[in-house]
């Protein structure tokens, strides 16, 4: 597949990164040269030097067989004008990043048509759509659900806390039906065996049916904590979106916010939540508003360190769970063992969403997993599949991967190895980076 | 101000009254009586006066804010002066001042009353009589920018000017005169309604269409000395609790739920304030009254239902002398007088959108003082109150309770009793009709003297047009070129 990636910057970089690994052709477009060089120096893509709504700098990057072009600079009228001109041109795809939700909330199913854009995604959404995910599942490190809600995955840790039966897995004796796919033991993902067992210190990976989900959680000794009291440090859009959402969850929101004007605009369209002027890192101002009684610190500002620096602060002040947004990924890994419970990047967000609508047809949906290096995917099984009918032991299933779920008819079904997989089903498998082909190879 | 501009719309203004006095004429005529020549001489003299003053003031230019505030007050003035007319060739008053304040009386929906004596009067005076409380309900100049078109932003203002409400009314269509034209035809078709309810309930004809005009415009003037009390149905006392609310709610809220297929009633803070309002008083009127009097209950939910929605929307009707009743239910129903209906409906008084905006006001300032550091605004609806508003609202309130204190002591000068002087102001400024003692249920305002009459005629202008729009006229800076 050829693709066209339109603007160079963090995002572009990643989605060029990605496309380019699975073995596709990658073209960057941007206009500062000095970007390009970074890109050209790190990943195997060709890039061309120019406004990606030309014509004439569309052709030179050989738009007329390209099969997808993302635009993906900080200008959404650009974004927008570059799709509209590509797909005059004949690229069979366009997705377009457009942060001002003016231009998307327009009307749903007319707008992007009219437009001629397949995909419109909105990075300070996305993140917004997956912190209150998080928020709802406070004790995990990771929610993700499958099959229209009906399957839930949690990440959680089992630490000295979870009384956990020294057993094998095989002889875990609960009586909702679940499944460990993966183990992430110090640094290193395992995916279980029937003998192997759950030790301290892991993280484990558990696919469950979402209204099991909780009893699952009680069964490995994890409680759940019930989110009342959520503290937004900064106001700008994921703020702002995040606190939309956690209203309509009716759950109690603060947003801290520096700027007087915005604060005033926060104050003006969000309907329950208190609005407070001042600046976070101000300890004083972090006491008076009680942030060490909240259940949720979420750090949001464009400054990473000050994130890092004003979530620390929050955690000592005795806030249960913190969140930080930080922008450069490189500090992730270190930002989660400092004691910050979790950490979001909306370039990682916007590209993994990116990557699923690139892989899309069979597959409904890719979830990248950030600390474990693997994804998650969901897909229908097609009418070529070879295994039908056989049970799961018994085809040669790709190792590094493992079917976590199966939905048939509206049912949902935890596999065992006696289970057998049909077309028609949706399947969920957890997959490691390097078996991701031969998992879809499996499946066509 | 230019004031060729502000006569010629005032001209016009008279031809519309005149020409609506040709209904009380047409009772008269119906009914053989010996006031139709009286009726005749008001109606021409006012149509005449109209015509020079049209004729004399000619002006094509367009209203602008000052001038809209000036033809709203003098409007009603002028109104009430030529429309005080009928009263006095019939011979029902001598005095101008009786007949001024009986007529301002029932433009404003107050509904005091001078005459004692209801049952003597002329078909055709009556009905005058409660047709000046139907035409001022809706807003005679409401009436006046439905009917003449070409009022250019002018309508605006003088629409903004003269809505109960003030600035808390919103147009419902783009174009003023389509948004008074609804309105009006909202109004006219709830008459309709009630009078055909009322003609159900065994009344004749020109009671059911006199009280409909009493009730829509929440204004209060009866037929009958007994009040509504001289109906003892009750079915026309249930239906006439109904109506009053109905016309005490904001009428675009009708044209929205008809028209929008919307649940506009259950999203509109302001109704459901003013619901509230109306059902915890009654119920609150009905223990205190259940507990002292030997009634019954359905009569006891009956009289306490019908005294505080009548109160509450400032209509005025009665049906009992609550001058007998306990002290707490009194003192609710004063406190309902200041409350009076939603904005942009016929009711008086300080409105519930305004006390909405003053109750969530004070818990934002209490909140504060907590949060010192919290931005947050006040929200209606879901949408934010503008400062601007906000303010108005606050000082709207200390106007309306300084006027009230200070035609309290006017008043009291006079020689009234500190209730009287009280309650008259109260049921003047708030539009209301009754107070306590002489001047309640089963009294009438003949007694004060003349000089208080003015001042009460006064009251009822600053009630109606809700102070600001009468008070600018005070400025000096107005009258200037």
């Amino acid at each position: 597949m050829k693709a066209i990636i339109i603007g160079a910057g963090k995002v572009g970089f990643s989605i060029a990164q990605m496309l380019s690994f699975e073995g596709h052709d990658v073209v960057v477009i941007d206009r500062s040269t000095e970007r390009l060089k970074t890109i050209d120096e790190h990943l195997d893509v060709q890039v061309v030097s120019g406004n990606g709504a030309s014509v004439s700098v569309l052709k030179e990057a050989g738009v007329t067989e390209a099969d997808l072009l993302a635009a993906v600079t900080e200008l959404d009228e650009l974004n927008i004008v570059s799709c509209i001109v590509a797909r005059s041109l004949g690229v069979k795809r366009t997705i377009a990043r457009v942060r001002n939700p003016e231009y998307v909330d327009l009307d749903k199913n007319t707008s992007k048509e009219a437009l001629g854009i397949d995909l419109i995604i909105n990075p300070e959404r996305v993140t917004a759509m997956e912190i209150a995910k998080l928020a709802t599942n406070a004790e995990a490190q990771v929610v993700e659900f499958f099959a229209n809600g009906k399957i839930q995955l949690l990440e959680f840790e089992i630490t000295s806390q979870n009384p956990i039966p020294d057993k094998e897995l095989k002889d875990l004796n609960c009586p909702y039906p679940f499944l460990i796919v993966a183990i992430l033991r110090n640094g290193k993902v395992i995916i279980p065996k029937g003998n192997d067992k759950i030790k301290f210190g892991d993280m484990i990976f558990i696919l469950a049916q979402t209204k099991d989900m909780k009893d699952v959680e009680r069964f490995f000794g994890q409680r759940r904590i019930k989110l009342e009291n959520v503290v937004i440090l900064g106001g700008g859009r994921i703020g702002y979106y995040l606190a939309q959402q956690l209203e309509l969850r009716h759950i109690n929101v603060k947003i801290i916010e520096k700027n007087l004007t915005r604060c005033q605009f926060l104050a003006d369209n969000l309907n329950r939540t208190l609005v407070i002027n001042g600046d976070g890192a101000d300890l004083q101002l972090l006491e008076d508003e009680n942030v060490g009684a909240t259940d949720l610190f979420v750090a949001l500002t464009g400054d990473d360190k000050l994130n890092i620096l004003v979530s620390l602060l929050a955690k000592h002040l005795g806030t249960k769970k913190t969140i930080a947004q930080i922008r450069r990924s490189d500090y992730n890994p270190l930002v989660e063992k400092v004691g910050i419970d979790r950490v979001v990047s909306p370039r990682k967000l916007t590209a993994g969403a990116i990557l699923a609508f690139v892989r899309k047809g069979k597959i409904i949906s890719v979830t990248l997993l950030d600390d474990a290096g693997a994804e998650i995917s969901e897909l229908i099984v097609p009418e070529t599949y070879r295994h039908s009918g056989k049970a799961l032991k018994d085809v040669d299933f790709p190792s590094g991967a493992i079917v976590g779920g199966l939905m048939r008819e509206n049912k949902v079904i935890v596999p065992r190895g006696h289970d057998i997989i049909i077309p028609g089903d949706r399947v969920i498998v957890f997959t490691l980076p390097n078996s991701t082909q031969k998992v879809q190879r499996f499946f066509s | 101000m230019r004031l060729t501009l502000v006569f010629s719309s005032i001209g016009r203004l008279l031809i519309i009254i005149g020409g609506c006095m040709l209904f009380p004429l047409l009772w008269s005529l119906y009914y053989q009586e010996s006031h139709v020549l009286a009726i005749i001489c008001a109606m021409l003299i006012t149509l005449l006066a109209g015509s020079i003053m049209t004729f004399l003031f000619k002006s094509k230019e367009t209203i602008r804010q000052r001038e809209g505030f000036a033809i709203v007050t003098l409007g009603w003035i002028f109104a009430s002066a030529f429309g005080s007319l009928p009263y006095l060739f019939s011979g029902t008053f001598t005095s101008f001042t009786d007949a001024f304040f009986e007529t301002m009386s029932g433009f404003t929906t107050t509904g005091a009353s001078i005459i004692t004596d209801f049952e003597t009067l002329s078909y055709g005076i009556m009905f005058w009589r409660c047709m000046t409380h139907w035409l001022g309900g809706m807003g005679i100049i409401l009436l006046f920018v439905a009917l003449l078109s070409q009022m250019g932003g002018g309508g605006l203002q003088m629409f903004k000017a003269e809505a109960p409400g003030g600035n808390l009314a919103e147009k419902i269509k783009p174009r003023i005169q389509e948004s008074a034209k609804i309105l009006w035809i909202t109004y006219v078709l709830l008459s309709g309604i009630l009078t055909v309810l009322l003609l159900c309930g065994g009344m004749n004809f020109f009671d059911a269409l006199c009280h409909a005009f009493g009730t829509m415009a929440t204004g209060g003037f009866s037929t009958k000395n007994l009040n509504i009390g001289y109906y003892e149905s009750p079915y026309i006392q249930w239906v006439l609790i109904i109506f009053m609310f109905i016309a005490g709610t904001n009428l675009a809220l009708y044209y929205q739920a008809i028209m929008k297929r919307n649940n506009s009633f259950w999203q509109n803070e302001e109704f459901r304030l003013y619901l509230l309002i109306a059902l915890s008083s009654v119920a609150l009127i009905f223990f205190n009254l259940i507990l002292s009097k030997p009634w019954g209950v359905e009569v006891t939910a009956r009289t306490a239902a019908f005294q505080a929605i009548s109160m509450l929307t400032t209509t005025g009707f009665a049906t009992a002398d609550y001058n007998q009743w306990p002290v707490f239910s009194q003192i609710l129903l004063i406190l309902l007088m200041f409350v009076g209906g939603c904005s942009g409906s016929t009711g008086g008084s300080i409105k519930v959108g305004r006390l909405l905006i003053l109750m969530k006001h004070t818990a934002v300032e209490i909140f504060r003082l907590i949060h010192p550091r919290s931005v947050k605004f006040i929200k209606i609806d879901n949408k934010t109150v503008p400062e601007s508003i906000v303010i108005n609202v606050l000082q709207f309130f200390f106007l309306y309770i300084m006027v009230f204190f200070m035609g309290t002591a006017m008043m009291g000068a006079l020689g009234l009793s500190i209730i009287e002087a009280m309650t008259s102001v109260i049921a003047s400024l708030c539009n209301v009709g009754f107070g306590l003692g002489d001047v309640g249920p089963t009294g009438s305002f003949a007694f004060i003297p003349p000089a208080g009459k003015w001042v009460l005629s006064f009251l009822m202008l600053l009630g109606r047009l809700e102070i600001y729009t009468v008070l600018v006229l005070f400025l000096p800076d107005v009258w200037k070129k």
